[in-house]
């Protein structure tokens, strides 16, 4: 079985010698970081909930570490 | 059901992000009550939150909408999903929604932004890795 990001990964290496991640994510995050104007300490304000229902405000989450939030569209 | 795929695909990288030092966190846009079930399914063992009133995703510019679930790449993703044995659930949340990924700190450095296009456009573990990577001395 390969995934859809194997087959890419696979096919651009194959065809053009790419590394797909290499070219794809940077490209991804200079455009994103350059284009987009996210407002960190509006987002840090918010506070969201743990399975127990108690609430953590964000900017703790990042305070004194690199935190990678993964942002998934549904629990289902 | 890609959501599940998603998450139960992250769990395998969790020891890498611990070992550059960094947190992972997976929000999701439903109730805190559906957190326990979607951490039995996925076998994710990081922190897992609920932002129930998308807040954080409105921020974030994360889209939302029918269209973004139509199309070729979120048929394939259903497809991918299915033969890894991943099987939908009830869902919990908006089904319109759509997800992301944003790293962050130490304090409020923004240092990477991941924005799904499509339904299953979910954010590369790699790139993740590499931007963690880049705020590590030892590595």
């Amino acid at each position: 079985m390969i995934s859809n990001i194997d087959f890419l990964r696979q096919w651009a290496g194959g065809k053009f010698g790419l590394n797909i991640e290499d070219v794809w994510c940077r490209d991804m995050k200079k455009e994103n970081m350059e284009a987009y104007n996210v407002s960190v300490e509006q987002l840090g304000q918010l506070g969201v909930y743990d399975q127990k229902g108690q609430k953590t405000t964000l900017s703790d989450l990042w305070a004194s570490q690199t935190t990678v939030l993964v942002f998934v569209r549904h629990f289902g | 059901m890609l959501c599940r795929q998603q998450v139960a695909e992250l769990s395998e990288y969790e020891d890498q992000f611990s070992a550059k030092q960094s947190r992972l966190v997976v929000i999701g846009p439903g109730e805190a009550v559906h957190l326990a079930e979607f951490r039995k399914v996925t076998g994710f063992r990081s922190e897992l939150f609920a932002d129930p009133s998308r807040e954080a995703y409105r921020i974030l510019g994360f889209s939302s909408g029918i269209s973004k679930l139509l199309g070729l790449k979120p048929l394939q993703s259903v497809f991918s999903a299915i033969k890894a044995g991943i099987r939908p659930g009830k869902l919990q949340g908006s089904a319109l929604q759509l997800g992301g990924a944003a790293v962050i700190g130490p304090g409020n450095e923004l240092r990477y932004l991941f924005r799904e296009k499509q339904a299953g456009d979910h954010p590369p573990v790699a790139a993740l890795l590499e931007v963690v990577s880049d705020g590590t001395s030892g590595d």
